[in-house]
């Protein structure tokens, strides 16, 4: 994404979205420092693909009374593992997928994803969504939506409870702890 | 003792690792001075390089990148325990060539302290049975020893090595010196329960693991303590909560004083004296400088693991031995065997929804061998175990992402751990055969000038039918227990992706027939002994490296009284 850094992106996609689309977590998140740090090589998203990826991994998993994939930073994580790990082959079928889902809210809706309506962009994921095993691509970003937020710094210790070094092993019941370890 | 005239060391000890390890601690206690070389690139315990990263300090999560494992993993990937956050204690493959004569996953570590960094720590005691087999269905080479030989070295080891376990009092799995065990889950209780009740005379019981669950004086002496359940053993463990060599036994020869380890050094000879009939050094090449150098010592073990060792003493040639070191007999590099392995089942155990646990348990369950022991029950021969266990899958996954949701719901249902599954896997024994075999190639070396060993090894009908026993079994078991959606598997699978790899120089009582005798030494070449796998004769059916340490501590006690009355 060129060389816009994050508060300006964050700021640039809050701008886009509009004041309705502005989540808690999105607002954290121009404050919040980076979990993730890109090792400073490639790079692959577009501008416009870096704000699709980052609307949607929003929209699978956004900001609550914990904050969400944005302020994880997943979709710089996608962008990462697509340009430094993934093969070409995966990598290109990643981005014709984030292309396609701007075109078909294109030609249903006459306007590209993210300038859509709040309610129906969260339709148009929830769609895909519906039909897992027959959206590859969206398959693929959910994937690593899911990985990148839960091996993120906030998805390990603020979403879910991190334990370490846990001390020997024993059984408690689960309203000890309340939720998953990570 | 001080060091002996006319030599470099009193004892040479070629591998760090399990075995290596255990023969540095004793000659060193004793008073030998000791020479220890190893392959591997130097470890310090306590500075394990990923040990406290967490997934977001990784480059990738923890992902391996498909093209690294291509280019230096492509065996090492393939096996157990390799990942981004171990992957440095394996192997290079693309250095480190061998030729499969036929499919051969080789798996190697890359340091010193060898594969016990890496291990998963089961640590199971052979029983009678397994001394006996090969005398009684005569396959293989009757073993010289049997388990009362044994014994009193497996007592001598567990206490130190520190080995958490249940007393169960069982023939078919003999009891040791035990830490406590670490518990069973309300899952496995049940299952335990319904295995117990309805298939009399099996067992299932807590694994057995070399894990510090309550840290003794021995142990807390070394700096090692309590295992603290992180399960992230294979990075290594500043507590030392597990055993391994860099934890256990090379601090221990250290602090005697008597203790120098050279790393990076490929031995890649023992160097054989026609005047005495003895071994008289080692030569080897520093990995790093690409300078040789030889070294002498009044006695030599070998201990470069298995494969290692045999590649090593086949290519000690001489007149008198142009087949390798006090290989007469031909015999050097025959019977190779590896566990039968990739077979199992796994379900879900519906319920138990608001029981947990805090720690992730390093053992799990163990379900002993319950096949032919009183008389032959099956169409194969010999048996198998199984290790496993039940705990809540976490959510973070990739399987996670295949099930469908998305927002607020998805997230909070996230925090819910998964549904209890319950897995097992197991390892059986194969049948020693003659014509498994490694050999050297003729021309074709590594970049140190060591000759390519090749390996031409293969599972027969006894393993296959095994391992169609240890799925269907695994599966009948788990449906009784109530699990749900029980999947069994049977995976193809070539030798040495068991990582447990025994034979090649096996005891026997026969010079024409065996090439170690009941001591771990050499029929030939009286101050030469191997004591790791390579000199077993069969393989039981459990995880082996207790039995090296033991039949390593058992040999030294011997070489000690033979140096000391100056018979080697
Ligand atoms: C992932 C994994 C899990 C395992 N889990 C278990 C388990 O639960 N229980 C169990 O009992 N076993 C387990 N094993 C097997 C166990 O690790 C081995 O049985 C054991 O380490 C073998 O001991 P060793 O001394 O023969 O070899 P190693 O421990 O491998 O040590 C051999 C040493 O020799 C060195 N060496 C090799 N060639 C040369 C040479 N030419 N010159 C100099 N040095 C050389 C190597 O660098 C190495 O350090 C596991 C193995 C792996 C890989
Ligand atoms: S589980 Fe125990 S031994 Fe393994 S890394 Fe953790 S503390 Fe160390």
């Amino acid at each position: 994404m060129g060389n816009l850094n994050r508060r300006e992106f964050i700021a640039g996609l809050a701008a886009m979205l509009g004041t309705a689309a502005m989540t808690p977590g999105l607002a954290n998140a121009v404050n919040i420092g980076l979990t993730f740090k890109p090792s400073g090589s490639n790079i692959i998203f577009s501008e416009q693909q870096m704000m699709l990826v980052a609307r949607i991994a929003d929209i699978i998993i956004p900001a609550t009374d914990t904050p969400g994939a944005i302020d994880a930073g997943v979709h710089l994580y996608i962008d990462h593992i697509a340009a430094n790990w993934m093969n070409k082959q995966e990598s290109n079928r990643l981005l014709a997928g984030i292309d396609k889902i701007d075109a078909d809210a294109k030609a249903k809706y006459d306007s590209g994803f993210l300038a859509l309506d709040n309610k129906i962009q969260i339709a148009i994921v929830q769609a895909l969504d519906d039909n897992l095993a027959q959206e590859p691509a969206y398959k693929m970003l959910k994937t690593y939506t899911v990985t990148g937020y839960y091996t993120s710094k906030i998805g390990m210790t603020v979403e879910l409870n991190y334990d370490p070094i846990p001390g020997p092993y024993k059984e408690i019941p689960l309203s000890d702890v309340g939720k998953a370890w990570s | 003792m001080i060091k002996t005239k006319n030599y470099d060391f009193d004892a040479i000890v070629v591998g760090s690792g399990m075995s290596g390890g255990y023969a540095a601690k004793e000659f060193c206690e004793k008073g030998y001075k000791t020479l220890v070389l190893d392959r591997g690139k130097p470890i310090e315990h306590g500075n394990y390089e990923t040990e406290f990263k967490p997934p977001w300090e990784m480059e990738f999560r923890g992902k391996m990148h498909s093209e690294e494992i291509k280019e230096k993993y492509f065996i090492q990937k393939k096996g157990h325990g390799v990942s981004d956050y171990t992957k440095h204690h394996f192997i290079n493959d693309l250095e480190n060539p061998y030729i499969q004569g036929k499919p051969y996953l080789w798996t190697r570590s890359s340091k010193v302290g060898g594969k016990s960094v890496i291990w998963s720590r089961q640590s199971y005691r052979w029983n009678k049975l397994d001394f006996e087999a090969n005398q009684k269905d005569g396959h293989g080479i009757d073993w010289p020893i049997r388990y009362d030989d044994l014994a009193p070295w497996y007592d001598y080891v567990e206490p130190f090595i520190g080995i958490s376990g249940s007393y169960e009092n069982l023939d078919e799995l003999p009891d040791g010196q035990f830490l406590p065990p670490i518990p069973l889950n309300v899952v496995e209780r049940q299952v335990k329960a319904s295995i117990e009740t309805n298939f009399p005379g099996r067992k299932m019981i807590p694994a057995r693991v070399a894990h510090l669950t309550e840290p003794q004086p021995i142990h807390l002496e070394l700096g090692r303590g309590q295992c603290q359940s992180r399960n992230q053993c294979g990075r290594g463990c500043s507590w030392g909560g597990y055993y391994s060599s860099v934890s256990g036994a090379l601090p221990a020869a250290k602090r005697t004083g008597n203790l120098t380890l050279t790393a990076n050094a490929q031995v890649q000879e023992v160097l054989y004296d026609s005047k005495t009939g003895k071994a008289s050094g080692i030569r080897y090449v520093d990995t790093v400088s690409g300078e040789t150098n030889i070294v002498t010592a009044r006695v030599v073990f070998m201990c470069a693991s298995t494969l290692g060792t045999l590649q090593i003493l086949m290519n000690s040639t001489s007149d008198k031995y142009p087949d390798g070191i006090g290989n007469t007999s031909g015999v050097l590099g025959r019977y190779i065997m590896d566990h039968v392995h990739g077979a199992g089942a796994n379900g879900i155990m519906p319920g138990h929804r608001d029981s947990y646990y805090k720690g992730r348990n390093p053992g799990g369950i163990y379900i002993p061998r319950f096949q032919n022991i009183k008389e032959q029950q099956s169409d194969y021969l010999r048996g198998y175990g199984y290790q496993g266990g039940a705990s809540r899958s976490t959510r973070v996954n990739a399987q996670r992402a295949n099930q469908t949701g998305i927002g607020k719901s998805f997230k909070e249902a996230n925090r819910e751990p998964g549904s209890w599954k319950f897995k097992v896997t197991s390892f059986g024994e194969v049948l020693p055969d003659f014509n498994n075999r490694v050999f050297l190639h003729a021309s074709n070396k590594d970049q140190w000038g060591m000759p390519l060993l090749i390996t031409n090894v293969a599972y027969g009908e006894n393993e296959a039918k095994m391992k169609q026993d240890m799925m269907d079994s695994a599966v009948a078991m788990l449906k009784a227990a109530g699990l749900k959606n029980v999947r069994g598997y049977n995976k193809p699978m070539a030798p040495g992706r068991s990582i447990h790899e025994m034979g090649g120089a096996c005891m026997g009582r026969d010079p024409k027939t065996s090439y170690l005798n009941q001591w771990n030494q050499s029929h030939e070449v009286a101050n030469l002994f191997v004591t790791d796998g390579a000199a077993f004769s069969s393989v039981s059916c459990v995880n082996p490296s207790i039995t090296f340490m033991a039949l390593t501590a058992r040999a030294v006690d011997y070489a000690d009284k033979q140096l000391k009355s100056g018979i080697i």
